[in-house]
C-alpha cells in the first residue's frame, strides 16, 4: 500500500509541473504602441503576451531598435551598434516568462528618458522569443514576436512633411476612370507623422468626388519617404468585360468625360496643424460610355430605316389594293 | 498473485493519467454568460483604492493606442488590462513538437541535403505583418557552408550552398505553397521561386499589407557542399520574427 501511494504521489508531482514545450506559439496584443514623454521623465507602458497553445511555454524578452524598411511600413531591426542609446531607457518588469496554456501576461515597462535627450522620435521593438535548441548536425528554429514602440519625446520638434509625385494611375489620359492615385509623403522632420486628408476630383460638368486618404493611420518615420495609394471604388476589377456594366454605371453617374482635376489635400497633426496641397489634371475618354452612345445611335438609325421601310411597304400595299379595286 | 495485482494497479493508474491529463485544470474560466479570454498575471497597480464612501479595484493603465479612454470635464479613466476587449494581435506558431529542429542528414558533394518545417502566422493588424529570418549559415567551428545570398539560385550539387524558400519544389522534392483562407501572407521575392533558394540574414520572407487569416508556411531548407568542404558537424540557429506593419 505504501509503495502504491508513493508511486501515485511521484506521478502526480511529475504531471503537476507540466511540460515546457519544444513547440512555440507566441501572440502579442496591441502590436503597435505610441508613447509620449518629455526629457527627464519616466513613462510607463505595457506589452501583452498570450500563449494560445495547450502547453506551457517559456519566453525571453529582448529589445531592439528599428528603422523603416524599403517597403512601406515594414520595420527593419537594427544591430546593437546601429540601434541607438535609447534602448537603454527601457526596463521591463519581467524579461522571462513562463506562460501556462491560454494564459495572458501583461508586462509593464518603464522608459526613463535622460534630461539631455534631444526631442524627437525614438523607435524600439520589444520581442518575446522561444529560442531554438541547437543540436549537432541540425538547424534549430526559434521564433519571436514583437511589439513596436513609437516614442515621442516632446519639446522643440521638427514636424515637416511634403508631397512628391502626386499622380493618377495608370496614366494621365485614360479610357476609363482611374484605378487609383498615389503620392510620396516625405518626412524631413525628426518625429513620425501620420498624414491625413483627401483627394478631391472635379470635372468639366461640375461633378465632385472625394476620396479619403490614410484611413489606416499609417506612420511615416522621420527621414523616410512613404508611397501612399488612394484606391478608386472599382480598382479591383481589371477585366474589361467583367467590369463593363459596373464601370459604365460609375462613368454615367459621374459624367466622367473630358478634363478632370484632382486636388490632394494633406494635413499632419503636430503642435500646430500643418497642411500641404497638390493639384493634377487628367483626361478621361470613357470607352464604355462611348460604346453605349454609338450603340444608341446605331439603334436609332436602324429603327428609323426599318420604320421607313415599313411605311413604304404599307404604301405599296395600299396602292396595289386600290389598283385591284379599279 | 500479489505482484500481478500491483502491476495491474500501476498500469491502470498510468492509463488514467494518460487519457485524463491534469492540464484540464488550466482551462479558461467561463460560464453561460461570459468567458475570460485568458487568465492574467501581471505586476503593477494597487489592488484596492478606498475612502469612507467607496472602494475601487484598479489596475495599471495601458499605453496601447487602441486602449479605450473615458473622459469628462473633471476626470479621465484609462482602462486597464482587466478590460480584455477585442484588440489587434499578431501570432506566430511553430507547428508540432518536432519542428524546432530540422535535420539535413549527412551532406555529400553529389546530392543536396534538404528538410522543412511548418509555421503559422495570423493577425488582424490593420496594416498587416512582416516575417523576417535572421541567423547565420551552417557553421562548424571556423568553417561555414556559403550561404546563397539575397538572389535565389537553383540547387547545384558540388557547390557550397545554404538557402531556404517557402514554395513547393521538385528539385529537391520538398516544401509546399503558402496556404490558408484568403487573405493570407504573400511570400517575398527571392523566396517564392520554385526550385530556387536564397538566404540573407534579416531578409523579409513573407508579408501582407492588411489583416490576414491564418497562413500556413512551409520553410524548405537546402544545403550542398563541394568536394573541398571541410569535414565537420555543421549547425545553425535561425529565428523567425514577426511584427505588425505601421
Amino acid at each position: 500500500m505504501f509503495f502504491r501511494l508513493t508511486f501515485i504521489f511521484i506521478l502526480l508531482l511529475l504531471f503537476s509541473f507540466g511540460f515546457v514545450s519544444n513547440a512555440s506559439a507566441i501572440t502579442v496584443f496591441s502590436p503597435v504602441v505610441e508613447l509620449e514623454t518629455e526629457p527627464g521623465q519616466t513613462q510607463e507602458g505595457v506589452v501583452k503576451v498570450y500563449n494560445e497553445t495547450q502547453e506551457t511555454v517559456f519566453l525571453q524578452a529582448s529589445i531592439e531598435g528599428f528603422a523603416p524598411g524599403e517597403s512601406a511600413g515594414q520595420a527593419v531591426y537594427l544591430p546593437p551598434e546601429e540601434a541607438g542609446d535609447h534602448l537603454n531607457w527601457f526596463s521591463l518588469s519581467q524579461d522571462e516568462l513562463t506562460l501556462n496554456s491560454e494564459q495572458v501576461a501583461i508586462v509593464p515597462f518603464e522608459i526613463d528618458v535622460p534630461s539631455d535627450t534631444v526631442p524627437g522620435g525614438y523607435y524600439a521593438v520589444i520581442f518575446w522569443s522561444a529560442a531554438g535548441d541547437n543540436q549537432n548536425n541540425q538547424i534549430a528554429v526559434g521564433s519571436k514576436v514583437g511589439t513596436l514602440i513609437f516614442i515621442k519625446v516632446k519639446g522643440d520638434l521638427i514636424e515637416q512633411g511634403s508631397i512628391e509625385n502626386f499622380q493618377v494611375k495608370p496614366a494621365s489620359v485614360l479610357y476609363q476612370l482611374p484605378d487609383s492615385f498615389s503620392f510620396d509623403f516625405v518626412n524631413s522632420g525628426n518625429i513620425h507623422l501620420i498624414p491625413e486628408g483627401r483627394v478631391e476630383i472635379t470635372n468639366y460638368w461640375g461633378n465632385k468626388k472625394i476620396l479619403p486618404i490614410n484611413q489606416e493611420r499609417r506612420f511615416v518615420l522621420p527621414g523616410s519617404t512613404r508611397v501612399m495609394e488612394i484606391a478608386w471604388a472599382l480598382s479591383g476589377n481589371s477585366s474589361f468585360i467583367a467590369s463593363f456594366f459596373d464601370r459604365l454605371k460609375l462613368e454615367l453617374s459621374n459624367l466622367a468625360f473630358g478634363k478632370h482635376t484632382a486636388t490632394l489635400k494633406i494635413s499632419y497633426e503636430g503642435d500646430q496643424q500643418n497642411f500641404s496641397e497638390e493639384k493634377i489634371e487628367f483626361w478621361v475618354w470613357p470607352v464604355r460610355t462611348i460604346i453605349l452612345i454609338i450603340a444608341v445611335i446605331l439603334f436609332f438609325i436602324f429603327f428609323i430605316r426599318i420604320n421607313l421601310k415599313v411605311k413604304r411597304l404599307k404604301k405599296t400595299l395600299i396602292e396595289n389594293e386600290q389598283r385591284q379595286k379599279k | 498473485m500479489k505482484i500481478k495485482e500491483n502491476l495491474s494497479f500501476y498500469f491502470l493508474v498510468l492509463v488514467v493519467l494518460t487519457f485524463f491529463p491534469l492540464s484540464f485544470v488550466l482551462a479558461r474560466s467561463s460560464s453561460e454568460s461570459y468567458v475570460i479570454f485568458g487568465d492574467v498575471f501581471s505586476a503593477g497597480g494597487t489592488s484596492t483604492s478606498s475612502s469612507n464612501t467607496y472602494s475601487l479595484h484598479d489596475t495599471i493603465g495601458e499605453a496601447a493606442i487602441l486602449s479605450a479612454t473615458s473622459t469628462s470635464a473633471s476626470y479621465g479613466i484609462k482602462s486597464g488590462f482587466q478590460e480584455l476587449y477585442a484588440d489587434q494581435f499578431v501570432t506566430l506558431t511553430l507547428e508540432g513538437s518536432n519542428s524546432a529542429t530540422v535535420n539535413l542528414g549527412t551532406l555529400s558533394d553529389s546530392a543536396p541535403g534538404s528538410g522543412s518545417h511548418t509555421m503559422q502566422v495570423s493577425s488582424n493588424a490593420t496594416n498587416g505583418v512582416t516575417v523576417t529570418v535572421t541567423g547565420s549559415t551552417l557553421t562548424s567551428g571556423a568553417n561555414t557552408i556559403t550561404a546563397i545570398g539575397a538572389t535565389a539560385a537553383a540547387s547545384s550539387a558540388g557547390t557550397e550552398q545554404f538557402g531556404i524558400n517557402l514554395v513547393d519544389n521538385t528539385t529537391p522534392n520538398i516544401g509546399a505553397t503558402a496556404s490558408g483562407t484568403a487573405p493570407i501572407l504573400s511570400v517575398a521575392n527571392q523566396y517564392n521561386e520554385t526550385d530556387k533558394f536564397a538566404f540573407n540574414s534579416g531578409a523579409t520572407i513573407a508579408t501582407s499589407t492588411a489583416a490576414i487569416n491564418t497562413t500556413n508556411l512551409v520553410v524548405s531548407y537546402l544545403a550542398n557542399i563541394a568536394s573541398g568542404t571541410e569535414a565537420g558537424t555543421y549547425s545553425t540557429t535561425l529565428t523567425y520574427s514577426v511584427t505588425a506593419n505601421f
